[in-house]
């Protein structure tokens, strides 16, 4: 049994999330005015421009300083919220796969919805609040009346860090649900609250008040995840740690490694040759390399399981590699699914990666002095591929769909295994 | 006169734990499943991975055999002894995803590590007899045992 991927927060994001909380501990809110925020906006276009390995590479500089001009312009009549979603606008602008702005957690109330983007029509809530378990899998049609096609157009404007449709689809899911952001984009009329209005399962229509709640509250407002059936689970493995863990079955002789999650450098060369070891014991002739959930960290440490994965004879590396990659699939997550797919001859299974393999990435950060907002700018150009495309396109592309989720089926590990006695019986 | 029956029995027991965990850990690691014939590569992960459980076991034999033989130096190797478990120990719990030391083989050497610093710490207060020298010379050769395996891990790949 595996926790479904699809609710799963890209690891980035978490990680700035648990970044924040513990931050504003320490930091207080500071009170901003015109001034300060002038300060602020100019300092971050010049960090960016001195710093970014290569800031305009989607939009002209003339054109990000007309609508910086017209932010400054404006700063006496917007609230906080309403620049900081100006910034957000204007670093989305830029296009980059590793360049984004962000709140202190406080901004970020939530309503207690977890939406999955099936397609741009589809968008279904796949954890649905305590209080209201009939909503699983019911559609969005309106917020507050307004339309679907608006309020994805109106929200996509916002998201940070995305690189293609999947990347996209997965920060639209998590946006849709922050209330403050919803208010100042003029979907949602307050920011406390909001009618939801569904197409439940049963195809009746259904409209939901639902008031926000903190960051903090949200996993709790809500119902149990989907679970899918697998017969790969941490509780299972032979070793690891959560975010990164191994098992096998032996029916198949197949060995399942699970890596959400980047240790040191140390820590995975102790885990790869301890799982190396188990394959060599036990025989393993096939790997799957689950990266689902791997939001990025460092690929160089990706590399040192590589390394131990190629030295080792007895895998079938002519067909017995499998990895599975999604739309959380991104950063170093996505790196080292290309280099699963160069040096263990893998066959990638499932979505593509949230993020192109040939795009800006190596992510720094700082924060501005006054309003405390925190930026992250790509400091390095990767190229993993030689041609481009929008993310790295699987061998078998399985795309998710409602019926399969609602009913635990994981596509993925199901059709991997039966490739797996396909080639077992020939 | 009963003061060297005395530290028979504690260095015979020692070195009967010693036996005990060596041979367990063979069955239990380099011999794993019946007609399983570990390769050279399954030997040198082997090594990499548990280098420094085997120095500990080594540990506890030359501290076993320094008691029986009333040493002059038994302070000395009991202290190095000690020092490494729980270093290795700590290493285990705060830092390792995988772990080298587990099970009751854990268990066991940290209740002889802490029995081990008691004795020390009393001969220290009665006796005198451990310098400071050699309580510095524990902890640089603890620490060298214990980073001893994760240094070949990154010398070896």
């Amino acid at each position: 049994m595996k926790i479904a991927y699809y609710n799963k927060t890209s690891f980035l994001i978490s990680i700035l999330f648990i970044f924040f909380s513990c931050n504003n501990k320490v930091i207080e809110k500071p009170e901003m005015t015109a001034e300060k925020w002038e300060v602020d906006i100019e300092n971050l276009i010049k960090t960016l421009e001195s710093k970014h390995i290569n800031l305009y590479h989607s939009i002209s500089k003339d054109e990000v300083k007309q609508e910086v001009d017209r932010l400054l312009h404006q700063l006496p009549k917007l609230s906080n919220d309403e620049i900081f979603i100006s910034l957000s606008k204007i670093i989305r602008s830029l296009d980059d796969s590793h360049t984004g702005i962000w709140a202190q957690s406080e901004f970020y109330e939530s309503y207690p919805l977890d939406f999955f983007v099936f397609d741009e029509a589809e968008i279904r809530v796949i954890r649905a609040p305590k209080n209201n378990p009939e909503l699983l899998g019911a559609k969005l049609l309106r917020i507050d009346n307004t339309s679907l096609e608006d309020i994805t157009r109106k929200v996509e404007s916002v998201i940070q860090c995305a690189d293609n449709w999947y990347s996209k689809s997965e920060r639209l899911a998590r946006y849709m649900r922050y209330a403050r952001i919803l208010k100042i984009l003029g979907v949602s009329k307050n920011e406390s609250s909001a009618n939801f209005e569904f197409l439940l399962e049963n195809g009746s229509p259904k409209t939901v008040k639902l008031n926000a709640i903190s960051e903090v509250e949200y996993s709790a407002s809500l119902g149990n995840p989907i679970v899918l059936e697998s017969p790969f689970h941490f509780d299972k493995s032979l070793i690891g740690t959560p975010y990164l863990w191994y098992q096998t079955i032996e029916e198949h002789a197949t060995g399942y490694i699970y890596f959400a999650g980047y240790p040191n450098a140390l820590q995975m060369r102790r885990f790869s040759v301890a799982l190396s070891r188990d394959i060599i014991q036990r025989g393993t002739k096939n790997i799957i390399i689950d990266v689902r959930d791997n939001g990025g960290g460092n690929f160089f440490v990706g590399l040192e399981l590589v390394k131990l994965l190629a030295i080792t004879d007895q895998i079938n590396w002519e067909t017995g590699v499998y990895v599975i990659a999604g739309r959380h699939t991104y950063s170093a997550g996505m790196s080292n699914t290309a280099h699963f797919k160069e040096l263990l001859n893998a066959k990638i299974v499932g979505e593509p990666t949230g993020a192109n393999p040939n795009d800006y990435q190596d992510a720094e950060m700082f924060q501005l002095e006054n309003s405390k907002l925190w930026v992250q700018f790509s400091k390095r150009y990767y190229r993993f591929q030689d041609s481009v495309s929008n993310g790295i396109i699987p061998d078998v592309h399985i795309k998710p769909n409602w019926n399969d989720l609602k009913n635990g089926i994981d596509l993925n590990i199901l059709w991997i295994l039966e490739d797996i006695k396909r080639t077992e019986s020939q | 006169m009963k003061k060297d029956y005395l530290n028979r029995i504690y260095g015979i027991t020692f070195i009967l734990i010693f036996l005990f965990l060596t041979f367990s850990e063979y069955e239990r690691i380099l011999n794993p499943v019946p007609d399983f014939v570990a390769s050279e590569r399954y030997i040198d992960y082997s090594i990499l991975l548990y280098l420094s459980r085997w120095i500990i076991y080594l540990l506890l034999l030359i501290a076993g055999v320094a008691i029986f033989f009333k040493s002059k130096r038994v302070n000395l190797f009991l202290l190095i002894f000690s020092v490494t478990v729980l270093l290795e120990i700590y290493f285990n719990n705060a830092i390792y995803i995988i772990k080298s030391l587990t099970g009751y083989p854990k268990y066991i050497l940290f209740g002889l590590s802490i029995l081990c610093l008691v004795v020390v710490g009393f001969n220290l207060l009665k006796t005198k007899k451990t310098s400071f020298i050699e309580i510095f010379l524990s902890f640089i050769l603890a620490i060298t045992i214990v980073y001893l395996p994760n240094a070949l891990i990154t010398f070896y790949f």
